[in-house]
């Protein structure tokens, strides 16, 4: 399965020289800083440095490229666990405990947590590429429309259920997020919901939406207090809590590695594995816990789960990209990019012709991992400081920061106004008990799933039966069913076995 | 003596008003997708969805009036002076965002930190005018020169001709 020789050629391509790891460490502090910044997107801080790899071979150019990817992976938890602002939609799940943590006054550990999780996620994920890229390039191929339309339903479910006052209330966000997804030209050619706004014939623009509706929720709620964290003697940042953090994340190998698990096969979904991923190995952690209903209050458990299941579902895209020559996403996009501007097509020909380069970028990201401890190590302790500012000086400076970045998002007005609307109705929607998270994932995958919808309907003919044909398919409508009834499955057969 | 059982009420109608609201938009969106075309692959997702949320619209509220009206202040359990406090800070946002194509990203951004520091307790004008504009002006010239199209500003970027 591993092809000796050309991991041989692989350690000479990366070791007979520095020049290849000269643009690892800034290509992660590009990443961990950039990916700090709420409304800086990891694919946009990846774009802007992209025609620096015109001047770079294709091996450092791809170095550099996913380092970023890798630094930008860990920063996005940062404001999520620190301002309850995920800097992506993969770190959706660590604000869920991560950010209570904070509230604490526990951020050191939180942070330490994510960084050590994703680190040890990161190492995982590409343990696993490294040993199954072949048979996991063939496993993604069978991932039809059905699969994909089916694990967008349970991702939206599974939020749903989690994050909102009721699960009721928890449905509809996530079913209002489709819709308005859904919004501008159909696949039939003809634009609905658009109100005549010609920038909306293209769709909601996603990334100023999420930033908007998550940025509201908690900032604008947070404008009546004085700090972040009230104790003054909690907001003290303080380097050895990070590192005790680190190693509590480590000392939970069986929720690191499931996460791991589940987030390079699910990362491995094109378009939707990242953003579903962490909720997934979130959601599985709290079935698992003991104490199921610490989470969402402050539980490591869910920080930890979360980060491994995001860092991996970076390897999980890798795969798909490297072996199909698909992007997962939007970070794997600016990679697909940097191929073609090295003339290079992803593909089953691209691994077997240059297996030793693949290898290559899969062990470079071991290094990269290990850099990364050092790295967040050295940068937690500067980046934590946030706590420390009076939240009358945070709150417009990150909401002033949100407006910049939804302008470079879209290059026009589009992207201010996108967060101004998103933001209110953000703050309607967590103040009245609705999931924001639920509505966002639905917004990012509303487009998407109307795709694979269609194409479920043209290749199956209109025939509902299709799904019987499709077993993973139906294995995901059976845990969309437990997801919603499980619960209440559970407490009849309890009541009834009690008689 | 009334005032709790007040809150609660008022909770209560702001619950209905929401639910109700996004029962109408929903309605208001499939009516629009319907009018734009009836065709099956148009509506494949949008109709069943549209109905799915207005049933779950209609859950909510039946759910909605028949709990009685909590005696506790502010929706979602949060105090009143937190909504005041982020109405305040919603309508500042909506300035800055609408003065931004006027007043440049440099210019508005300056305004509106000014004011949410004002209006947010910071009472030395001093450190106000530092921080805003030192702040805006960072902000303003960083994202000017990472971006590769050009943004409204107030004062010319450096180097623009």
């Amino acid at each position: 399965m591993i092809d000796a020789h050309a991991v041989g050629s692989a350690l000479g391509m990366l070791f007979s020289s520095a020049t290849p790891w000269l643009v690892v460490v800034p290509g992660l502090l590009i990443g961990l800083v950039l990916g700090a910044i709420p409304g800086l997107q990891i694919s946009m801080a990846m774009a802007i440095f992209l025609p620096m790899t015109l001047y770079m071979d294709f091996m450092q150019a791809m170095l550099f490229l996913t380092a970023i990817f890798t630094g930008g992976s860990f920063g996005g938890s940062i404001p999520a666990i620190l301002i309850n602002i995920p800097g992506t939609s993969s770190a959706i799940a660590t604000a869920f405990d991560g950010h209570p943590m904070a509230r604490r006054g526990e951020h050191n550990t939180a942070l330490g947590l994510a960084l050590g999780a994703s680190c040890a996620g990161v190492l995982i994920g590409y343990t696993i590429l490294f040993l199954l890229i072949g048979p996991l390039s063939e496993a993604v191929l069978r991932v039809g429309p059905a699969e994909m339309i089916m694990v967008i339903f349970w991702g939206i479910t599974l939020i749903g259920t989690l994050s909102a006052g009721s699960l009721l209330k928890g449905l509809l966000s996530g079913c209002a997020g489709l819709l308005v997804g859904t919004i501008g030209y159909s696949e039939a050619g003809v634009a609905r919901g658009t109100l005549g706004i010609p920038n909306l014939l293209d769709g909601v623009p996603v990334i100023p939406a999420m930033i908007g509706m998550f940025a509201a929720a908690e900032l604008f709620r947070l404008t009546g207090q004085r700090y972040l964290v009230d104790d003054e003697a909690l907001r003290r940042v303080r380097p050895r809590r990070v590192l005790d953090g680190f190693t509590t994340s480590l000392g939970r190998p069986g929720i690191v590695v499931r996460g791991s698990l589940i987030g390079v096969f699910v990362g491995a979904i094109p378009g939707v594995g990242s953003s579903i991923a962490n909720l997934v190995s979130y959601m599985e952690t709290r079935r698992r816990s003991r104490d199921p209903r610490s989470f969402g209050k402050g539980n490591p458990a869910g920080v930890v789960a979360s980060e491994a299941a995001n860092s991996t579902s970076e390897a999980g895209s890798m795969a798909t990209l490297l072996a199909l020559g698909i992007p997962g996403g939007g970070a794997t996009a600016v990679m697909l990019a940097a191929f073609a501007m090295h003339n290079i097509t992803g593909g089953p020909q691209f691994i077997r012709e240059q297996t030793d380069v693949v290898y290559a970028i899969i062990i470079a990201n071991f290094g990269q991992a290990f850099l990364l401890i050092g790295l967040g190590l050295l940068t937690i302790p500067l980046l934590a400081t946030v706590i420390k500012v009076p939240m009358n000086y945070l709150v417009p400076s990150v909401l002033a920061v949100v407006v910049f970045g939804a302008f470079g998002l879209t290059g026009d007005m589009s992207g201010p106004v996108t967060v101004l609307v998103f933001a209110v109705a953000g703050w309607v929607f967590g103040r009245f008990g609705y999931s924001v998270p639920a509505a966002v994932v639905g917004i990012l995958l509303g487009g998407i799933a109307e795709d694979q919808l269609i194409y479920t309907w043209q290749i199956s003919g209109g025939k509902w039966t299709y799904l019987l044909e499709r077993p993973v398919a139906l294995a995901l409508v059976v845990l969309l069913g437990l997801s919603l009834f499980g619960g209440r499955l559970a407490r009849i057969l309890e009541r009834r076995a009690r008689r | 003596m009334h005032e709790p059982a007040t809150n609660g009420a008022r909770r209560q109608i702001a619950d209905i008003a929401v639910v109700a609201l996004l029962g109408l938009l929903t309605g208001l969106y499939l009516w629009d997708a319907v009018r734009a075309s009836t065709a099956f692959l148009h509506l494949i997702l949008v109709a069943p969805l549209a109905v799915l949320i207005l049933a779950l619209c209609l859950l909510v509220l039946v759910r909605t009036l028949a709990t009685r009206p909590a005696a506790d202040a502010g929706a979602g359990g949060a105090p009143r002076d937190e909504a005041a406090g982020a109405l305040i800070a919603i309508g500042l946002f909506t300035a800055f965002v609408a003065a931004l194509p006027w007043l440049g990203f440099d210019g508005a951004t300056f305004l509106f930190i000014a004011a949410f520091l004002r209006l947010h307790g910071e009472s030395s004008w001093l450190r106000i005018v530092i921080y805003a504009l030192a702040f805006s002006l960072g902000l303003a010239l960083g994202f000017s020169a990472l971006l590769p199209y050009p943004m409204p500003m107030l004062l010319p970027a450096p180097g623009a001709g």
